[in-house]
């Protein structure tokens, strides 16, 4: 029986912290080549998902609806690199880094204007009772939610690894100097990392909604823990940003069960103050190398 | 194949090179040589594209690319192995020979790899380890054998022999020379004169941004002020 | 010439509600101004003077705020003392913050402290005393020796000295040495290591007095606002604040003071859309950050500057 109960905490846990994962890995993705720190990863998620609303909206079938939000998302980020980072090449990573948070206002109050500031109702691309197998219910956007993620997460690693810009990505974020030696093109390079943890937010964004609330404010939270998975993972790690988020969900569907509820939110705060105090290279990162 | 008429660099206000006239021939070793910071390393960063020139050009088979971006120019066939190697320490032996290869687009890369690795087979030893993990001179062989996947025309060497224990400095340079044999034309950077003079068949000589000197490696070798300077005699 | 125009905008700021004494409700955003403005100057002090980013500024808004709303409510106790004892837990905690800044820089920084705020946030949410998520309602309005200050004239009055009792530390902090350390560690940690700066110490003496003044706005908004509730203070406000510190003029004085009057002002001026003036305060900080680092009061002065530059480099 008890270990039913823990069963069913991990894997809903694991559900939960999927979508964590997926918008560490964007955040992780833009702070490796870039320096800096995109606060407003969750909120590009949250506006592509205002999106997602309107289409639906026009009767357009949700799983198309699905697709081609990743892909708009994709050009948002694009677009958000293209139009705007481009014209501080040069500035210093902590310049970026406050330039995101203009567009955490400006995205939220554009969402806001757009799609008004009251909770919209937005639905799971899986609809149905929860699964039930062994004792284990899972709900069906859970499933979905982590075959996603599994699915992107595969999509990720072999991007990386096999592909010609996904090594042109890694020779960037290693080398810039030496990169742009070997004929990379940087500002590409940037445009479609930004693309791509834009796909990652808008897909975060949509996977979240129905689960919590379709808001201006609902990437808030989910960017904080995603924040903590990312600092668990130690921060430029890939797979670390991965495991961080999936650890983060079921760490907080364990300690709200068996300790406390009303735990469950600061939770992830402690564990940011904590690792970063005691341990920056998180629990699975690499050692980062320190500028000066 | 490669003429800098009059060029002048500067980073921000102040200026480096001060109005340098270089040519490089088809099929050539030619040898920069200067101290610290006589501005050899900047040159070359002018050439690949890195920094712009302030005034004059940079000419190669004719065309004007003194103002182009560095992927233009590395798809031109100009190729600089940068000075301290840069190699991708987090990417493996092979992946950093396929960047070596990032701006073609045919379909011999593969084959260019195994090439590669015939002619350098502590390479193909070490393929699928990481490179950093790479000893110094093994890093520098790998560095220049990213350059040669780019399939180069003219290729930049900045101080391969630098850091680098005697007996691989030795076996560096008969890499360089074999280059040449291959008919890759090379202009190469170094501090250690009188190894670089011995391969080349031209030289200059930089100080603080100007021309000093320049002449083929005979006459550079026999010069007094060469000797006394670079050559330590 | 300087003292000039500074007496000139203080006789104005003293004679603005005689002129607009038909319309309180401008003199209210006036003072909401004059809060905010607080509240940016001790973010300057972190930020602007010695190169710490905080991302959770709002929080010591909040817990002036709050301590100061549960002292007098429910303590009964006056609301001079309220205010110093609230300020000083401000400060008590900008101290404790500060010590995450001897070990971390930059980006961690940023998240920690972010983080801590949002903290923050959720222990007011959870605590029964301060009205959970519903916050506390019916402050009173701050009273000295009797006089009470219900009007809007007079809390702007009170939000007044107190703006320039702050404007007086601040501009007394750039000059002394403490102030001189704290530039030295914002330019470089390092060389101001080097030359014997405790930077440990400074780090700390900017986050107490930052945060104390962050309490004290705090306090000066529960009293006049009179309903505080948790969500207000959060990473948002941070943001907010953070945006009114870079797009007044990171590291000036004025610029707190005119980037909180815009912040305010904006609003009225786009037929009050608070998502509207959102965007287009996010689209200021941008725009700041990558073509006008000085701010708008760099752009004020920038005739001046030009003027002066060439000798002062």
């Amino acid at each position: 029986m008890n270990t039913l109960i823990l069963s069913n905490l991990i894997v809903s846990g694991l559900g939960t912290g999927a979508i964590y994962a997926i918008v560490a890995l964007g955040i992780v993705f833009i702070f490796r080549t870039m320096e800096a720190v995109n606060f407003a990863e969750g909120d590009m998620g949250m506006f592509m998902t205002f999106v997602a609303f309107s289409l639906i909206c026009l009767k357009i079938p949700y799983p198309l609806v699905f697709i081609i939000v990743v892909a708009l998302s994709f050009l948002f980020g694009v677009l958000v690199e293209k139009g705007i980072l481009q014209f501080i090449k040069g500035m210093s990573p902590m310049a970026i880094t406050i330039v995101t948070l203009g567009f955490v206002m400006v995205f939220q109050g554009l969402a806001g204007f757009i799609w008004g500031t009251d909770t919209k109702p937005f639905p799971p691309l899986w609809k149905g009772p929860p699964i039930k197998a062994h004792g284990i219910i899972l709900g069906r956007q859970d499933v979905v939610t982590l075959i996603t993620a599994f699915v992107i997460f595969i999509i990720f690693v072999l991007l990386l690894k096999k592909t010609k810009i996904g090594i042109a990505v890694r020779a960037v974020s290693e080398d810039r100097y030496a990169a742009l030696l070997m004929g990379v093109r940087v500002s590409t390079i940037f445009a479609f990392v930004w693309g791509f943890s834009g796909l990652l937010a808008g897909l975060g964004g949509m996977l979240a909604a129905p689960r919590f609330s379709l808001d201006v404010n609902m990437m808030t939270t989910i960017q904080l823990e995603a924040f903590t998975a990312a600092v668990l993972g130690g921060f430029s790690s890939i797979p670390g940003a991965i495991f961080g988020g999936l650890t983060l969900g079921v760490l907080e569907n364990l300690i709200s069960f068996y300790v406390s509820s009303s735990l469950k939110e600061p939770i992830s705060l402690i564990i940011i103050v904590v690792v970063l105090l005691v341990s920056p290279n998180g629990l699975f990162g690499k050692k980062m190398n320190k500028k000066v | 194949m490669l003429l800098l008429e009059n060029l002048h660099v500067s980073y921000g206000p102040i200026e480096v090179i001060h109005g340098i006239n270089i040519e490089v021939k088809k099929g050539e070793i030619v040898s920069l040589l200067g101290s610290n910071g006589a501005g050899k390393t900047t040159t070359l960063k002018a050439i690949s594209g890195v920094v712009k020139p302030t005034l004059g050009k940079i000419v190669f088979n004719g065309e004007d690319i003194s103002r182009k971006e560095p992927s233009y120019i590395v798809s031109k066939g100009i190729i600089h192995v940068p000075e301290g190697r840069h190699i991708f320490p987090g990417l493996t032996v092979r992946e950093n020979l396929l960047l070596g290869a990032y701006m073609r687009v045919d379909k011999e890369i593969r084959k260019d790899i195994e090439k590669i690795f015939k002619y350098f087979p502590i390479l193909e030893e070490r393929k699928n380890q990481l490179a950093g993990t790479l000893s110094g001179g093994e890093q520098q062989i790998l560095a220049i054998g990213r350059g040669l996947m780019a399939k180069p025309k003219l290729l930049l060497l900045d101080e391969p022999s630098l850091g680098l224990a005697p007996k691989i400095v030795s076996e560096i340079f008969s890499i360089i020379e074999n280059l040449k044999k291959e008919g890759i034309t090379v202009l190469l950077v170094e501090q250690n004169a009188r190894k670089a003079l011995k391969i080349s068949d031209r030289g200059y000589v930089l100080v603080t941004g100007n021309i000093l000197l320049q002449g083929t490696s005979k006459e550079l070798q026999n010069d007094e002020n060469v000797k006394k300077l670079y050559l330590g005699r | 010439m300087k003292n000039k125009t500074n007496l000139t905008i203080l006789l104005i700021a003293l004679a603005l509600p005689l002129v607009l004494y038909s319309k309180p409700a401008f003199v209210g955003y006036l003072t909401l101004a004059g809060i905010m403005a607080i509240s940016a100057l001790g973010l300057n002090i972190i930020l602007g003077y010695s190169g710490q980013i905080s991302l959770g500024h709002a929080a010591f808004m909040a817990i002036g705020a709050y301590s100061s709303a549960i002292l007098t409510m429910q303590f009964h106790i006056p609301f001079i003392l309220a205010l110093i004892v609230s300020v000083l837990i401000a400060a008590f905690v900008g101290i404790l913050v500060g010590f995450p800044s001897l070990r971390l820089s930059g980006f961690y920084l940023a998240i920690v402290t972010m983080a801590l705020g949002e903290a923050v946030v959720s222990i007011f949410k959870n605590w029964k005393l301060a009205g959970g998520n519903f916050g506390i309602r019916n402050i009173p309005p701050p009273s000295i020796l009797g006089f009470v200050f219900s009007g809007e004239i007079s809390k702007y009055y009170l939000v007044l000295f107190f703006l320039l009792l702050s404007v007086y530390i601040s501009n007394n902090l750039v000059r002394s040495n403490t102030g001189r350390a704290m530039r030295a560690l914002r330019d470089s940690e390092i060389a101001a290591q080097s030359v014997g700066v405790n930077v440990a110490k400074y780090k700390i003496i900017a986050f107490s007095l930052g945060s104390a003044l962050g309490g004290l706005s705090g306090v000066l908004y529960a009293h006049t606002v009179t309903y505080i509730h948790p969500t207000a203070f959060g990473i948002g406000l941070s943001i907010e604040i953070l945006a009114i510190v870079m797009v007044g003029g990171i590291g000036t004085i004025a610029g707190q003071i005119i980037g909180s009057l815009f912040w305010v002002i904006l609003p009225l001026f786009i037929g009050n859309v608070e998502t509207l003036s959102s965007v287009i305060f996010g689209a200021a900080l941008i725009i700041v950050v990558l073509l006008y680092p000085r701010g708008l009061v760099g752009i004020l002065n920038a005739g001046a500057l030009r003027k002066f530059s060439k000798r002062r480099r």
